[in-house]
């Protein structure tokens, strides 16, 4: 019997009937039908789409009906995407084209759909080694879509090995393979899937799959509002998913989006071969995370060399976005990891990255607004930055080609940051190495455009220190780059010329920052401090000796550019970025090597002295992602002072946005007159936020016993003879607690509690957060 | 390049490495290397040092590295499911990812700059900025507070618990010792109750 029916245009017809049910008996169960030229029988499997969401979900249809209004309703027992229960895997192996099946009783197992959602079928073998189950040929292996083997049960959450018993009221020897060879997966509707997919992505759709929670953050793109880009991504984004777990698709994919945008292929193309390997079931959103990190790079740095303003914008927005998304990846896989159930922490967090993400790309937006001097500085790795910095475009080039030589003189090796102080005789040698294996990259430290009077005669000073300089011994390796930029740094009309040079030193390494802001110092005879500089670097010769290098900077250009800051003193807030002429030098003793020893000194003793004489200060209100070496450089630019800086590790309990780092400089003075400059002015981070200085006061104690809170003795057992030592050496023991003992229960109990401080944490830093941003926001030039 | 491949496997390194935290400040290396073991091969262990904190009772935390991401994953989620005790009970150990900002020695990030800029007081910003100054010294001593107010509520609880303890294994102590003297199964044949057999 069949009744041809047009729905929307859709073919339909019914196939075999099954029975007669219902409460009036007026429902009609069929085993089959046709739809769409498709004919689909129970037990099949198909592609649904849900209303809202482009992904298209795996279903089993395991009843078919018609009530007797004519409504079609087909019930789907689901199956499960390894990267919808990532969560409930651990460990666990996932083949690539794997699915789970649900199981159990509950939400998630079954639902009842129309009829028309069913999008087309999908092939999907089962291969679990039961005996009911017929196994699947080879060549039947190769067709299939998916493959299932697994479960997953809905109520208790955990992956079930083996398909017994019945799920959702039926034998589970109806949803083992058929007898028959499987009709092969309509090939129409399948592609017409397919191409759904793919046409999402090539007609940038900016939808996203809300279902997939490592693909959440494009909920977040979109409000961000960075159109472009954002469709970019989410295409990319929408290709990894709508790819899903077919291999063999994935190459038809790349071919159709060869056709796309250059840049997009890129992304799209790299982050696809990736793809297989990230889908391979390990940890999913991380490893699209590196990936995609490592295509932002990329992108940044090919995007990078183009002087336009606008592709820099679009990138930085690109890599942003990245940044962005790579952060609330990263958050949200901390989150799942960190849920016991408490979806309340995922809500909270979810506004929060949300807001960030506002933050930030009003930022971009803010930034753009400004003059069209400042251009956007491309952060090749997302992760925290908050700082967008403008530099020229042509400066920028240079500064890539500088910035290699850079990076070709790093190695992970102890670095120094020698100051060249105004004092001659005084040379910051404590500088040395503090932390044993802080590493310290070549990177550019821009010195603010204001700085107080008394750096002047520092500065006349320091051209004599120069001079003094150069009766010492040094060794300098001084790169190719960096006579070029010596040559060529006299006035440049705009663009700002970079200089970096890295010195290698045995096992040190110097990073010398040098920018000289010709721009604004349009009038200023620069000349003085060429001859000076190639004096240096004469004297200094090119040697490529591994010892102590050593970099002398001339501070005239400071000079010259305190005075254009004097005479305007708003437009050097305006161009607040202005770049000095950084002081980068150090001059290291000949005797530093003698000196090396102090980096030995771990650096809690240093900090216990440094305490007692007074010279701890700390700093707070940094950017966390700082190390302790652009902390250093930070104080030595904006402070001139020398100093040895820790940053605090930050903890689960620390403010994700403000850091704190433990400075010790050279005297107790200098420790008061940093606590007091800071006080007294306002020393602006790129990130808009003041640096917050005060004389550290920390107690460390190492005599006191800690008192840790949550581990309870029982009195009478402890062992009378016991006493600290022997209980060190006693084998403590570590267990997963069995949930049929009291231990169990209060650990339920220390659980709770750590919940409820972990949202205090998060709301007071929420909180926190957003004072910070209303005050930010008054800011004018940022 | 040779800048970012370095954070790069600093960023590597972050993402194998597991976060522990509400570690006893008795646990040794050693005690964590074992206990962490039994989830993988363990690679490095540091915990991290504590130089603010006046108090002497904040847990411990260690960044343990593992081999794998993955490894650090399972723990990761295993931990947060099921209560695990590392030295002592009950309190169960926190695990999370790292996250770079908690490692000691770490790269900078390449390509990231930092300006910055003395705001003087003639500046218009200047007001604002020295807000943000005392919104952050605000700031802090909140974030004092709710260690404290955080620390607090942690003796309570603990000591709630050693109290219940107490009188439980004082309930116990007292059953068992009226079993062992024979007491129980002599009052039971006085009352003609019968009695398990292994008393």
């Amino acid at each position: 019997m069949a009744e041809v029916e047009k729905i929307e245009d859709i073919e339909f017809k019914w196939g075999t009937k099954k029975g007669i049910g219902g409460k009036n008996k007026d429902i009609q169960f069929y085993k089959s039908f046709t739809y769409d030229g498709e004919q689909y029988d129970l037990y099949d499997c198909v592609y649904l789409y849900k209303e809202g969401e482009s992904e298209p979900e795996i279903g089993k249809i395991i009843k078919i009906w018609e009530t007797q209004h004519g409504i079609k309703r087909v019930k789907i027992l689901w199956f499960f995407r390894p990267c919808e229960i990532f969560n409930f895997l651990g460990d666990k192996e996932i083949l690539e084209n794997e699915l789970f099946l649900a199981s159990g009783k509950g939400q998630g197992l079954a639902d009842l759909n129309p009829l028309e959602a069913i999008a087309g079928k999908c092939n999907v073998l089962c291969i679990s080694k039961d005996k009911e189950n017929p196994q699947p040929s080879d060549e039947e292996l190769q067709k299939a879509d998916f493959v299932f083997y697994r479960t997953f049960d809905v109520a208790q959450r955990k992956i079930m090995d083996k398909i017994e018993g019945k799920i959702s009221e039926l034998d589970v020897k109806f949803l083992f393979n058929r007898m028959n060879i499987q009709k092969p997966a309509g090939n129409l509707n399948v592609d017409l899937g397919k191409n759904e997919i793919c046409g999402n992505a090539t007609s940038n759709e900016t939808k996203v799959p809300s279902n997939q929670n490592s693909f959440k953050e494009h909920v977040n793109l979109e409000t961000t509002g960075n159109s472009v880009d954002k469709q970019k991504l989410s295409s990319v984004e929408k290709r990894i998913s709508a790819v899903g777990l077919k291999s063999s698709e994935m190459d038809k994919i790349d071919e159709r989006q060869l056709d796309v945008s250059n840049p997009k292929t890129l992304l799209s193309s790299e982050v696809k071969s990736r793809e297989d390997e990230a889908i391979l079931g390990k940890v999913l959103p991380r490893k699209l995370e590196v990936e995609e990190k490592g295509r932002s790079i990329r992108d940044t740095s090919d995007l990078d060399n183009r002087p336009t303003k606008k592709a820099k914008l679009d990138t930085s927005k690109v890599s942003s976005d990245n940044r962005k998304s790579n952060e609330q990846r990263r958050v949200e896989v901390e989150e799942k990891s960190n849920s016991r159930n408490n979806n309340a922490i995922l809500e909270h967090t979810q506004p929060k990255m949300v807001k960030m993400n506002a933050l930030t790309s009003t930022k971009v937006f803010t930034n753009k607004s400004r003059s069209s001097e400042h251009k956007h500085k491309i952060n090749a790795n997302g992760s925290y930055t908050k700082a967008l910095l403008p530099i020229a475009s042509l400066v920028e080039e240079r500064c890539k080609l500088k910035g290699v030589e850079d990076i070709i003189g790093i190695d992970k090796n102890p670095t120094k940051m020698m100051k060249l102080d105004g004092k001659v005789t005084i040379f910051s040698n404590d500088k040395l190495p503090s932390h044993g294996d802080t590493k310290k990259k070549a990177h550019k430290v821009l010195s603010p455009s204001s700085s107080t009077i008394d750096g002047k005669c520092k500065r006349k000073d320091g051209g004599e220190s120069l001079a003094l300089e150069k009766d010492f011994k040094k060794k300098m390796k001084v790169g190719d780059k960096s006579t070029n930029l010596s040559i060529g740094k006299p006035p440049r009309p705009s663009p700002r010329l970079p200089q970096n040079k890295v010195q290698k030193f045995d096992d040190q390494m110097l990073e010398v920052t040098r920018r000289l802001d010709a721009s604004n110092v349009d009038g200023n005879d620069l000349k003085a401090p060429s001859p000076i500089a190639f004096g240096v670097d004469d004297s200094l010769g090119k040697h490529k000796g591994p010892f102590k290098k050593m970099k002398s900077d001339v501070e005239a250009p400071r000079l010259s550019n305190r005075e254009l800051c004097e005479e305007s003193p708003t437009r050097s807030q305006i161009k607040s970025q202005k770049l000095d002429g950084d002081v980068v030098e150090v001059a290291q003793r000949p005797d530093a090597d003698r000196r090396k020893w102090f980096k030995e000194f771990p650096w809690q003793e240093r900090m216990q002295t440094a305490h007692e004489q007074g010279t701890l200060v700390l700093l707070q209100n940094l950017d966390p992602a700082y190390t302790s070496a652009e902390v250093e450089d930070i104080v030595w630019n904006g402070l001139e002072e020398s100093c040895t800086a820790k940053m605090i590790q930050q903890t689960a309990n620390s403010s994700p946005y403000s850091g704190q780092t433990l400075v010790i400089l050279k005297t107790r003075e200098a420790a008061k007159k940093v606590v007091r400059k800071l006080d007294e002015g306002c020393l602006l981070l790129s990130n808009g936020r003041p640096l917050v200085g005060s004389i550290a006061t920390t107690s460390y104690s190492t005599e006191k016993r800690p008192n840790f809170f949550g581990h309870l003795v029982i009195d009478k057992l402890r062992h009378p003879m016991l006493h600290e030592r022997e209980m060190k050496e006693a084998v403590s023991t570590s267990h997963f607690s069995q949930p049929n003992t009291i231990e169990y229960d209060m650990s339920m109990e220390w659980c709770a509690q750590q919940e409820k401080s972990d949202l205090l944490w998060k709301n007071l830093y929420k909180q926190q957060w957003k004072e910070v941003k209303e005050l930010k926001a008054e800011l004018k030039a940022k | 390049m040779a800048l970012e491949a370095e954070y790069a496997a600093f960023e590597e390194k972050v993402k194998r490495t597991v976060y522990l935290d509400n570690l006893s400040p008795h646990v040794t290396e050693l005690v964590v290397r074992k206990a962490i073991s039994q989830f993988g091969t363990v690679k490095n262990i540091h915990f991290i040092p504590n130089y603010l904190e006046s108090r002497n009772n904040i847990p411990l935390c260690a960044l343990v590295e593992m081999e794998n991401p993955r490894q650090a994953n399972a723990i990761v989620l295993d931990i947060s499911q099921k209560p695990f005790m590392i030295g002592g009970m009950p309190r169960p150990v926190r695990a999370r990812e790292a996250k770079p900002e908690m490692f000691e020695d770490r790269p900078p990030k390449p390509g990231r700059n930092i300006e910055f800029r003395w705001v003087e007081p003639e500046d218009p910003d200047f007001e604002v900025v020295n807000n943000l100054k005392l919104l952050a010294k605000d700031h802090a001593i909140e974030v004092d507070i709710a260690l404290d107010l955080q620390l607090k509520d942690e003796k309570k609880l603990a000591q709630r618990q050693q109290g219940a303890l107490k009188a439980n294994h004082e309930k116990y102590e007292i059953i068992n010792g009226v079993i062992t003297d024979g007491t129980a199964k002599r009052l039971a044949n006085r009352y003609h109750i019968r009695v398990a057999d292994d008393w």
